[in-house]
């Protein structure tokens, strides 16, 4: 049988054992950590219980003018444009502008903020005690007083805050992405941090939960690793030299072609789900009293990497048919990075994230405002993985009958216009 | 004593091993050199290089600059992956695995030459960068295309070496502390030069195996 024939290729091949290798390794390092233990419940009177994000203006637009000044007095910018830190330093065009922008937020003028003198950054600082014992303690850094405009709206603020991020290069501090996680985090009470810990551990959400921090680990490797998988088996052919005994067979295109990609995805699956299997085995370990909602829980798991794995093979296969197979790996592995550069650990869920990322037990919440975006993301790439697996059979089928020869094609019709 | 370097048989040598260059770069480094520079203009599109401090300026080279050792060096013995070829090749008179060693020769060079255009493009940016930041760039990238180049020449499989080199690359992620002087992210995250040294040591010893495996394959 055709199926069980590309099976065998497949798992008998070097790559997909440093695929099936990658998985687990990745399983075990990241996912195990979580599995050491159960979620604890916040302890009343601890003092710490997290913070949480609040779209509050009142403490919104003093903190972030705050930090806009601190940084214009430092000279430079913290920003985050492909997930990577870096300190933005701007021309000095670029710093009167924002000087300007300073300006319409605080009524501080250049002149006035280039003179401030006694600027200290924020940090640690020490000072001994009556005993002459050290202490350290945090120093919040020495600004001019601030007092914003009082016609300043908050529409306009988020205006200027949004020129002052276009000036930096994006990805800072004050960009839409950030603006809010940076400047309006509120810490959490015992009654909130409480009831954040319940929403989690909850009968209808921890499995889910658990799914998701799973999923946010695994999708980082399956969103490239199956594509030398794929590329690996479809070169066998080309390697043997089976091509002309393959093309001549009575099998239509379709069949091999699909029943190569369906032996791939079927092989490929087969590691992630043994892991999630026995990851969630240990999760019901660890809280025994609850009832898990595994249909939902695995749903969230099927939809959430399995698309991936669907479109890097697709992809995989239709450029091998059509270009050399380190091109396919090179673009994929280009593609892979910049979709991992792009996405913060959590709630940056578009509707074309190849990567998705959810690297926490919690933010139930926030997931569930993306899962729209969720949903749309892997249906349509589930939609062009099908696409790309119909222009597979469509080549392979036009390269069987001689129609298609890449690379010599002007030599083939110049041949048979010879022989004519 | 020019003449019998150009007619003698030490000058028909030298002629032939300069054909085989002329030949390998015409026919066979295109594609990869291509790769190369598509990975220098990918990492200029995705990192801001303008006016870094020196530690951040370590991150654009040590995160993606060093794919240009991968597609560089991963692919040597790429153009007899098909063993009829491999045993042409074998057969004839020139060594093949000096032909591949003119490869890593001259794919080390092409590394060396966009690592450093890319540091001396910081420094045109404002960027506060050094002789520490092209060897740091050299070494990184020389010492993941090394992983790849090994891991294709033993396993005799490109696309498998590609894989490991990937699969490192992505274990310095997670794995960043056990890696130790082999971490290719030491001096971003150390703002340390050290590394690289003994990454350099590391990609000739890994260079240098593969060499004697395959010489050691082809004898027995």
């Amino acid at each position: 049988m055709l199926f069980v024939k590309e099976c065998k290729k497949t798992v008998f091949s070097l790559t997909f054992w440093l695929y099936v290798i990658t998985v687990v390794i990745m399983y075990g390092s990241q996912f195990g950590e979580v599995l050491d233990g159960p979620l604890t419940p916040p302890r009343e009177g601890s003092g710490n219980y997290g913070t949480v994000v609040k779209e509050e203006p009142e403490i919104l637009m003093p903190a972030a003018v705050e930090g806009l000044v601190a940084e214009y007095l430092r000279g430079s910018y913290i920003a985050y444009p492909f997930m990577f830190y870096k300190e933005v330093k701007l021309s000095a065009d670029k710093t009167a502008q924002m000087a300007g922008i300073i300006e319409k937020l605080t009524g501080i003028s250049a002149e006035e903020l280039n003179g401030f003198a006694e600027y200290e950054e924020a940090g640690m600082q020490v000072y001994l005690d009556e005993n002459g014992q050290e202490h350290w303690e945090y120093r919040e850094a020495t600004l001019p007083e601030i007092h914003m405009p009082e016609n300043l709206t908050y529409e306009r603020f988020r205006e200027l805050m949004q020129e002052a991020d276009k000036l930096i290069g994006g990805g800072s501090q004050y960009s839409e992405q950030f603006l809010m996680g940076n400047f309006s985090r509120i810490p959490m009470d015992y009654e909130e941090a409480l009831a954040e810990y319940e929403g989690v551990v909850a009968d209808s959400n921890i499995a889910s939960a658990y799914t998701r921090l799973f999923c946010d680990y695994l999708g980082i490797v399956l969103s490239v690793l199956p594509v030398f998988v794929c590329v690996s088996l479809w070169m066998m052919d080309r390697r043997a030299h089976m091509e002309p005994l393959v093309y001549v067979r009575s099998c239509s295109s379709v069949k091999i072609v699909g029943t190569r990609y369906l032996a791939l995805v079927v092989c490929m699956s087969i590691p992630v789900f043994l892991t999630y299997l026995h990851g969630m085995w240990n999760v019901v370990g660890l809280y025994p009293d609850k009832h898990f909602h595994w249909g939902q829980a695995f749903g969230l798991m099927a939809l959430w990497l399995f698309p991936g794995i669907l479109i890097v093979s697709a992809l995989g296969a239709l450029l091998s048919e059509l270009a050399s197979p380190l091109v396919v790996i090179f673009l994929q592995a280009a593609w892979w990075f910049m979709s991992i550069s792009t996405n913060r650990l959590t709630g940056s869920i578009t509707k074309w994230t190849l990567v998705i990322r959810h690297n926490s037990l919690y933010g139930t919440e926030v997931f569930r405002s993306q899962f729209g975006n969720f949903v749309v993301n892997r249906c349509a790439y589930i939609a062009l993985s099908l696409l790309c697996v119909g222009l597979t059979m469509f080549l392979y089928d036009r390269k069987r009958k001689g129609v298609l020869i890449l690379g010599r094609r002007n030599d083939h019709r110049k041949e048979r216009k010879a022989n004519q | 004593m020019a003449e019998e370097m150009t007619t003698g048989r030490k000058g028909k040598q030298i002629n032939n091993y300069g054909k085989i260059i002329a030949v390998n770069l015409k026919y066979h480094f295109g594609m990869h050199l291509a790769a190369a520079v598509a990975v220098f203009v990918l990492t200029l599109l995705l990192f801001n290089i303008t006016a870094l401090s020196p530690k951040a300026a370590a991150q654009p080279i040590e995160f993606m600059l060093c794919w240009t050792g991968m597609v560089l060096l991963t692919p040597v013995f790429w153009p007899e992956r098909d063993p009829v070829i491999r045993d042409v090749v074998r057969a004839k008179r020139a060594d093949y695995l000096k032909v591949c060693l003119i490869r890593v020769v001259y794919s080390i060079l092409t590394l060396i030459v966009l690592n450093t255009a890319f540091v001396g493009l910081m420094r045109v940016r404002e960027s506060q960068v050094s002789l520490q930041h092209v060897l740091c760039a050299v070494a990184t990238a020389f010492f993941l295309g090394a992983v790849g180049f090994t891991g294709s020449g033993i396993i005799d499989n490109t696309v498998v070496g590609h894989m490991i080199a990937l699969m490192y690359y992505m274990a310095n992620y997670g794995l960043k502390d056990k890696l130790g002087v082999f971490n290719l992210f030491s001096m971003y995250m150390n703002g340390s030069c050290r590394e690289k040294w003994w990454q350099i040591a590391g990609g000739i010893a890994l260079i240098a195996v593969t060499f004697v495996v395959r010489r050691w394959r082809d004898t027995r």
